[in-house]
């Protein structure tokens, strides 16, 4: 115990010491001719030396920076070359008007045995456009994400969804069910609809256009008739009907946000996902200040200036920050 | 979906699944850039590299096949381009010092398997033991400066020191080095 207690002392002197093969401590020589196995354990000490030299903390590189990079050269490249008329599935795009970043995020079409699997996202800021293989349309608003899946044996369309979307599907006797995150399924004969159903919302919202759609959650359920709104609690799992206009709910697809005493707060987690922004309220304003109307703008800043105008707060713009004071 | 495999990211990248390629970037780019950055103790280099290879991934996804592991084929790929870069600041530049640098690399292919376990095993520390390794090997401090700067006595630092080589000792054999 003693002696090892020295040899491991002369060990980390010798280390600290620069390594001078010639000033080896005597004691240290006759430790390394004893064995074979402490030449080669001195040895691992030393290489461990040497090679811990260049190391560097793999923290020092931001890899959410970088990944924004490589993200936005890849992004060019499809739309340069064109990658994605090569993918059966894809039509077209984005509603190109409100886009900030062009960013068609993810296409795939992947096949399990005979069953297919289509994939596709509207990344913040960006919308998007899919026909399923089943013919079916799905328009995407920022930060969505559909997957469609299609089982051959059970012969059933299956859809996880997230987000918000417009979907127009296609006639068929085998059924199409959605799933949404809070646990809501949507079955659906050939319709089309609005489907808001984002992760960090408490409520999933369905107009439903033409066709026939049910919800259900557990035992909950209901059917909805063309023309009806719904809303469903994912706390409570509660479906209950809405009122509102129901054209007002697909107002995104052209651009359009309609506000009906709606908190600015509410009006700027809307313009965060569609522009991918990020808004700080001034306290107290974000649910006193209200809305009424409706706003069609192309930018964000041109967003803002309209709700300044119609309100009494101004605006500052950082890079993707946006703050919100009152004048 | 956190625990997929490498092997089942690659091959769905191979198929233009965006998502995997951003889990695979965010798997591999800290540990890349860590590694490359041995090689060209540059970090704005460092990480033009390793951008560089993740566009390539991207680029060349539908001609991908990797039959072996999928970290050492990104670690090669990695030192393949790290080496290109460092040749093409020769041609540029003729810096004898970059040459130095080049030779000294090309020479010491066996031991990036090394550096990139030991890589990991340091960043496994504990952060008294890393702190004064690190000090004493990358910021080229003396004993006493250590000792001044945390506070601690010059026998504490071998203490940590002989603490630190007996840790990463155990960690590399049971990396199988």
């Amino acid at each position: 115990m003693e002696e090892q207690k020295q040899i491991k002392d002369y060990i980390v002197d010798y280390l600290l010491d620069g390594e001078d093969e010639k000033h080896l401590d005597p004691i240290l020589v006759e430790w390394l001719a004893e064995s074979e196995s402490h030449r080669k354990e001195f040895d691992l000490y030393k290489k461990i030396w040497k090679e811990s030299h260049r190391y560097t903390e793999s923290e020092a590189f931001d890899p959410d920076l970088a990944w924004e990079k490589v993200n936005k050269i890849n992004r060019q490249k499809i739309y340069a070359h064109k990658y994605w008329k090569n993918i059966l599935y894809i039509v077209s795009g984005a509603a190109a008007s409100l886009l900030i970043m062009l960013a068609l995020s993810f296409m795939g079409a992947f096949e399990k045995s005979s069953d297919m699997q289509v994939r596709m996202s509207a990344d913040y800021g960006s919308r998007s456009e899919i026909v399923l293989p089943d013919g079916s349309l799905v328009k995407l608003n920022s930060g969505s994400e559909v997957v469609y899946a299609y089982d051959s044996k059970k012969k059933i369309r299956e859809v996880n969804f997230l987000g918000e979307g417009f979907f127009d599907v296609s006639k068929s006797k085998e059924p199409f069910v959605i799933k949404t995150a809070g646990g809501l399924n949507v079955k659906v004969w050939g319709t089309s609809f609005n489907l808001q159903a984002y992760a960090d919302d408490p409520i999933v919202q369905a107009s439903l256009v033409e066709g026939c759609i049910e919800l259900e959650s557990g035992e909950e359920k209901l059917i909805m008739k063309p023309g009806e709104m719904a809303v469903f609690d994912k706390e409570t799992n509660k479906i209950k009907q809405m009122k509102g206009v129901l054209s007002h709910s697909y107002g995104w697809l052209d651009n359009k946000l309609y506000m009906e005493d709606m908190p600015l707060s509410l009006v700027c987690k809307y313009l965060e996902r569609w522009y991918d922004v990020k808004i700080m309220i001034q306290p107290g304003l974000g649910e006193n200040i209200r809305y009424n109307g409706v706003i069609r703008e192309e930018t964000v800043t041109d967003v803002m200036d309209a709700l300044s105008r119609l309100s009494n707060i101004s605006y500052h713009v950082k890079g993707k920050h946006i703050s919100i004071t009152s004048k | 979906m956190s625990n997929t495999t490498d092997e089942k990211l690659i091959e769905a990248i191979s198929k233009d699944d965006y998502i995997s390629y951003n889990k695979l970037f965010e798997r591999y780019y800290g540990r890349l850039c860590q590694y490359v950055y041995s090689l060209l103790m540059d970090k704005s280099d460092t990480e033009d590299v390793v951008q560089e290879l993740f566009l390539n991934i991207w680029k060349n996804r539908e001609r991908i096949e990797i039959k072996e592991n999928v970290g050492g084929y990104l670690y090669r790929m990695a030192k393949h381009l790290a080496l290109n870069h460092l040749r093409s600041k020769v041609y540029f530049n003729n810096l004898s010092e970059t040459q130095d640098q080049l030779s000294y690399e090309d020479n010491r292919v066996e031991s990036e398997e090394f550096r990139i376990a030991l890589y990991g095993c340091i960043g496994h520390l504990p952060d008294r033991c890393k702190e004064v390794l690190l000090l004493h090997r990358i910021k080229g401090l003396k004993q006493k400066e250590i000792s001044e700067k945390l506070d601690i006595s010059v026998k504490t630092i071998k203490n940590q020191i002989w603490i630190s080589l007996q840790k990463l000792k155990r960690c590399l054999e049971l990396k199988g080095i």
